[in-house]
């Protein structure tokens, strides 16, 4: 079963940190889950009623690997494949043909709630315009950034322009090349990859097509707050490459059910995550551990599973506690590092609520949702 | 041909990283077995009292002290370096002396490489460079006192982590049998922000090893360099150089750091950019514009600058108003690569809106050699064979290799001419063209053996390819600055 949420106000991150990736969001599955039991070490996770579903954990699931688990004494947590959720994303981006051979004009102004749902004004938050060339389909662009397996060696290059606040739209000769300073590429050097009318042109619509990008940071390939896909055509009328609302929905359906719970010792917060044996992410992409940037574990005090599932974009604002650490190198981190916004430190996990450690990939990936989420679950007694 | 001057700067071909949506980052490592070698132990040996120890992310965790069972005790202290846990540090001792030649020979298994040691250094500390991240590699001292050879027992030092925030790099080997081997140095950091802003991106300086895995990075992140177009080492090998790109602009900066990460020193220079190279006595060659930085469309000519690191001292060689101010005053001379050519006891530099390179004397700072553009001396374009726009170059001594941005064109092209200094006579040798596309940025160097590597820093590949031009191996790292590559990471780089 499904539900679909809106986008409005919703997001899997704070703003000021979702700003910094294109996400995935949207529809949330309720993963077969009618409902939800109260918290607890023996009836953490509801048995799956829905079909298709599979029964979660009742009892202690195994944690294993590690010389000592933390609730056989250690300190270390191991997080598997089978502990994390899944997730399926959808991008619809729209698509026009603009005139070829032409000094198009690029306009963002009219760009005023980004694909997350939220405002966006544009003169000071766009701070980068990208205009990407790409040797695929439409839809497989889209394809590839649902799925977030676009390969990069496909790209066949990107000009840029680096807006100061003082302007909306730009002219594509006065675009650069990732260069801050906005030196433009000479009119003379882009005719190659914009001339439709050249018998040689070497991207020809059939087999290459433009992603325009206008995105609220500096750090090319990231923060995107909408997209658009273009087509050259000799033939078309249109000079004007709008950057607007609703040029990019987003939809995500995230499940916990299958996702095994892994226990940890009550109130302790000298516990140490380790993801080194993690080889798949949510998405069923390659998981490289020590591409994990960012750890974090919440604590839902009165939430079900399925409130997260259905929610699953406002899992951080529905927290009430949100401890999270930089993972500077490395496949594990120690949760006694992690702070809440207040500087508060990680506490441990109580007996109260839902609690999970969820790990991210914020650098080598733009899509925000976590590579791994984990339900954890308290054993033994308050120290 | 008249070409045109009306080139500034830039293109439409850096291949971000796009939106970060690029799952498969498998690093495919290529490479044969290490090499494998004994060293004969003239006299005793001692045997390591002391175990082996693991280092965490980032930490370390000293070796124990070695104990004498022999002739000679070896005392040994080995750790990871703090800043960069895929450096080994060891400080040792013998009781014998003195010392003549010491080395320290180190591998997962058997010998891959072998650090020289500096016996004036306190200590006899020693830098353990090329490991890999969290693997475990196997040490051995070996010393020679007055004609005897000395070897201890095998010690073990685990490495840690390099930064997750490094970018992801995919090797795809069509020949690897054929392949140079050793180490890839190059920076990133062009594209992701403007340092010191509030969204700058990450930049590291890195070195990838012969199977193209990181063996050593440094953060530059909101760094003075962090917007980082070239590092290198200094020429002897002893510090780590890193510049920032500082494109017409007014905060140029280079870094010096010392290869465990834990030193580095800051020089402001203004309107330096792009590029520096190092000379032999480790003084750095750098340009700078003489307006101090300047602003787009009024670029003038450069001043080309030497560094001495250690007063701090900057010399001016030479002004290229001197013989292109009328390039300068039309275009901007736009100087983009510098390098040191010691076949010819010269410098080379390469001015990008005139399609220029220039051999120039050093420390005479004459006009050996105008290449190419208006100024062209060899007559290139009259044998139809100029090129359009350059960055990397590479000069022997009757050989050029140019890297072609090829503005005109969809895809960059690597020229290797030769050349006749003398007769000011030139023709093209070969051409090759990778289907990767660099306006801007892009580097060539050719490699002892004949094997040439070549970078599209735009789009973060670079191809080694064989003396017959065939591709061996493509890296894909993501936008880069320039890049150099050499076989081991101790001494001078070696030059075909």
């Amino acid at each position: 079963m499904k539900t679909t949420s809106t986008f409005g106000g919703r997001s899997w991150l704070a703003r000021r940190e979702r700003a910094r990736y294109l996400p995935a969001l949207c529809v949330a599955s309720l993963g077969g889950l009618a409902a939800t039991s109260p918290i607890g070490c023996s009836e953490y996770m509801p048995p799956v009623t829905g079909s298709g579903g599979s029964a979660a954990a009742g009892g202690a699931p195994a944690v294993g690997g590690l010389p000592a688990s933390a609730c056989e004494g250690g300190q270390a947590v191991q997080i598997e494949n089978d502990s994390n959720y899944s997730l399926v994303t959808k991008l619809d981006i729209s698509q026009s043909t603009l005139k070829g051979n032409t000094d198009l004009l690029i306009d963002w102004t009219g760009l005023t709630q980004d694909f997350f749902g939220h405002a966006v004004h544009a003169p000071e938050d766009i701070k980068l315009v990208l205009l990407t060339l790409w040797n695929m389909s439409p839809e497989e662009i889209e394809g590839h950034l649902s799925a977030d397996t676009l390969d990069a060696s496909l790209q066949k290059g990107a000009l840029s322009i680096y807006p100061d606040g003082t302007f909306t739209t730009k002219n594509l000769f006065s675009f650069g090349a990732l260069d801050p300073s906005n030196a433009p590429v000479p009119a003379e050097d882009l005719r190659p990859f914009f001339d439709t009318t050249d018998p040689n042109y070497q991207y020809p619509p059939s087999s290459y097509t433009f992603l325009a990008i206008a995105q609220a940071g500096t750090n090319a390939g990231s923060d995107a707050r909408m997209l658009h896909l273009f087509k050259l055509d000799s033939a078309a009328a249109a000079t004007t490459l709008e950057l607007k609302d609703g040029l990019t929905t987003l939809m995500a359906t995230a499940s916990f059910a299958q996702a095994k719970v892994v226990e940890v010792p009550v109130l302790t917060p000298q516990l140490n995550v380790d993801w080194s044996r993690m080889t798949k992410n949510a998405l069923g992409n390659v998981f490289v551990p020590t591409r994990v940037t960012k750890a974090v574990v919440a604590h839902f005090e009165t939430e079900t599973t399925a409130d997260l599932e259905g929610n699953f974009l406002d899992l951080q604002s529905m927290a009430d506690a949100w401890y999270e650490a930089d993972v500077k190198a490395g496949t594990s981190i120690g949760l006694e590092t992690l702070s809440d916004a207040a500087r508060g430190a990680f506490p441990g996990i109580s007996e109260q609520g839902l609690w999970m450690t969820a790990l991210f990939c914020t650098k080598a990936c733009s899509n925000p949702a976590p590579w791994s989420i984990t339900m954890l679950k308290p054993c033994g007694s308050a120290p | 041909m008249i070409r045109s001057y009306r080139k500034r700067f830039g293109a439409f071909a850096p291949k971000v990283a796009l939106l970060g949506f690029l799952a498969n980052f498998l690093m495919a490592c290529g490479g044969g077995e290490p090499p494998t070698s004994a060293t004969a132990a003239g006299g005793s040996s001692a045997a390591a009292g002391g175990g082996s120890a693991a280092a965490g992310g980032g930490g370390q965790v000293a070796t124990g002290g070695a104990t004498n069972v022999g002739q000679v005790t070896f005392q040994i202290t080995a750790s990871v370096a703090p800043a960069i846990a895929t450096v080994g540090v060891v400080e040792w001792s013998i009781d014998k002396s003195p010392i003549d030649q010491a080395q320290i020979e180190f591998g997962r298994t058997g010998t891959e490489y072998v650090a020289p040691v500096d016996l004036s250094a306190a200590s006899y500390r020693t830098l353990l460079l090329g490991m890999k991240p969290n693997t475990e590699y196997t040490f051995r001292i070996v010393a020679t006192s007055s004609g005897t050879t000395y070897t201890s027992e095998p010690q073990v030092l685990k490495t840690g982590f390099l930064p997750n925030a490094l970018p992801p790099v995919r090797v795809t080997d069509s020949n690897p049998s054929k392949l140079y081997g050793g180490f890839t140095v190059s920076c990133n950091g062009v594209g992701m922000g403007t340092p010191g802003q509030p969204q700058a991106g990450d930049s590291f300086a890195f070195i990838l090893d012969k199977e193209g895995e990181y063996v050593w990075a440094y953060d530059l992140s909101d760094s003075p360099v962090g917007e980082c177009t070239r590092a290198r080492f200094s020429y002897d090998g002893r510090y780590f150089w890193v510049g920032n790109f500082n494109n017409v602009n007014t905060k140029g900066a280079l870094r010096r750091i010392t290869l465990d990460g834990e030193n580095e020193q800051d020089f402001a220079l203004g309107g330096r950019h792009h590029d520096f190279t190092t000379l032999p006595q480790n003084h750095i060659l750098f340009h700078e514009q003489e307006n101090g930085g300047g602003t787009i469309g009024n670029e003038g000519a450069d001043i080309i600058k030497e560094l001495d690191p250690e007063s701090g001292q900057v010399t001016v060689l030479y002004n290229e108003r001197d013989n292109f101010a009328d390039i300068a005053d039309d275009v901007g001379a736009h100087t983009n690569y510098i390098t040191y050519v010691p076949e010819h006891q010269a410098i080379s530099f390469s001015m990008r809106h005139s399609d220029t390179i220039v051999l120039l004397g050093y420390p005479s700072a004459e006009v050996l050699g105008i290449f190419n553009g208006v100024k062209d001396q060899f007559g290139l374009a009259a044998g139809g064979i100029d090129w359009d726009a350059q960055h990397g170059h590479q000069f022997f001594a009757d050989h050029l290799l140019v890297f072609n941005n090829a503005d005109d064109d969809t895809e960059s092209h690597v020229l290797e001419f030769q050349f006749d200094l003398a007769q000011k006579s030139a023709q093209l040798l070969s051409t090759y063209s990778g289907g990767e596309k660099s306006i801007a940025f892009g580097d060539v160097r050719r490699l002892p053996g004949g094997n040439t590597f070549i970078t599209y820093s735009n789009v973060g590949i670079m191809h080694e390819i064989d003396q017959e031009r065939v591709l061996l191996r493509e890296i894909s790292v993501g936008p880069i600055g320039y890049s150099s590559h050499r076989k081991s990471l101790y001494g001078e780089e070696e030059r075909p």
